[in-house]
């Protein structure tokens, strides 16, 4: 069957980047965990962009990523794309700013936000996807490292918004394919974007 | 050799925990500590501490349970009653916004690694890391000199098991 809308999942794939000494990024202590990014409410009241994360990994480089890797379930991305995206989609996504440093203090000369996506898609079809082992029920996760669902089937019709997560499936950054070609017609190539393949269409 | 003989030879030294302070920091380089050369290491190190000023002389590092980190005090105590069984690394420790900083700071990294707690204190390391039971620990004579000295936020475990 071939989708009528494609979406993509950004994903940060970074175990192999950490391995492969690619530069990424780790927010100290998990900051952002007392963050409720499930939510479809705004985190800026109480962010503090003023804080610190640490470069790993091989910075050494004069150009740096626009979609960084970040450890943890988390998606970061330049001010580039904050612009850009703000631009055409206001209010789908919070941007959450951060500053990056080694971890003996050199700032790096980047800006970086933390992806917040304000809209949450209930469009898990439950009838046809399979739970996780020991996973009972399809109720809401509470925290991000939730994931329920084995086989995963989509409703297409409750995917409305450009960009979204869906609720259940917490992992996974949802943009849709026209917005996947405007970064890319932009030069942000989204390197880590790829083809939500799981999505059944109805 | 039974857990009765073994009690009160050597001690766990932990974190004390409260409600308002888990004692955690977050050291920046995850190199793991046992791999980390001495002489490479750079005294610009940066760990976070999350809750509120440090008023500790113990933390521990969030990620990894077996890495502590000790105030200047405690480095003090540390490389006078145990210098050779402990290397002190020196580390900056920051809030998360870089903006408050306290100096003096230390990794304690110890030079020797048991799979058991020995059956005896004779000879062996006043301080060394074991695997089973897992944690850092010290002998009495140590611990006794640390509880004199009345460190904030050290917990030193007793009933230690062979």
């Amino acid at each position: 069957m071939i989708p009528k809308v494609a979406y993509y999942n950004l994903t940060s794939e970074y175990f192999e980047e950490i391995n492969s000494g690619e530069p990424f990024i780790n927010f100290p202590g998990g900051y952002p965990r007392e963050f409720d990014f499930l939510s479809e409410k705004p985190c800026s009241d109480n962010w503090n962009p003023r804080i610190f994360a640490f470069a790993l990994g091989n910075w050494n480089r004069k150009k740096y990523s626009d979609f960084p890797v970040i450890a943890g379930e988390h998606r970061g991305a330049s001010i580039r794309v904050r612009k850009l995206l703000e631009s055409h989609f206001p209010g789908l996504i919070e941007f959450l700013p951060f500053r990056v440093r080694t971890t003996i203090g050199t700032v790096i000369d980047v800006e970086y936000s933390l992806l917040h996506l304000l809209k949450c898609a209930v469009a898990v079809d439950r009838k046809n996807s399979v739970l996780l082992p020991r996973q009972t029920s399809f109720s809401r996760p509470t925290r991000q490292d939730d994931c329920l669902l084995e086989k995963v089937v989509i409703n297409s019709r409750k995917l409305v918004e450009p960009i979204c997560r869906v609720s259940g499936w917490s992992p996974y950054y949802l943009f849709r394919e026209d917005v996947v070609q405007m970064l890319t017609d932009e030069g942000l190539v989204p390197q880590r974007h790829r083809l939500f393949e799981l999505v059944e269409l109805c | 050799m039974s857990k009765k003989t073994l009690r009160g030879k050597f001690r766990r030294i932990d974190v004390s925990t409260s409600r308002r302070d888990w004692g955690m920091v977050s050291i920046g380089n995850y190199t793991p500590i046992q791999q980390i050369d001495p002489e490479l290491w750079d005294p610009l190190e940066i760990a976070i501490f999350r809750t509120h000023s440090p008023s500790r002389d113990l933390y521990k590092d969030l990620g990894r349970g077996d890495t502590f980190v000790a105030s200047q005090r405690l480095s003090s105590l540390l490389r006078h009653a145990a210098d050779s069984d402990v290397t002190l690394l020196p580390i900056r420790l920051q809030s998360i916004d870089g903006e408050q900083e306290c100096q003096g700071f230390n990794i304690v990294v110890p030079r020797v690694e048991l799979r058991k707690l020995p059956a005896t204190t004779s000879g062996k390391p006043s301080f060394f890391f074991c695997k089973n039971p897992f944690g850092l620990f010290c002998s009495e004579a140590l611990a006794l000199e640390i509880e004199r000295e009345q460190f904030v936020g050290i917990s030193l475990e007793t009933d230690s098991e062979a």
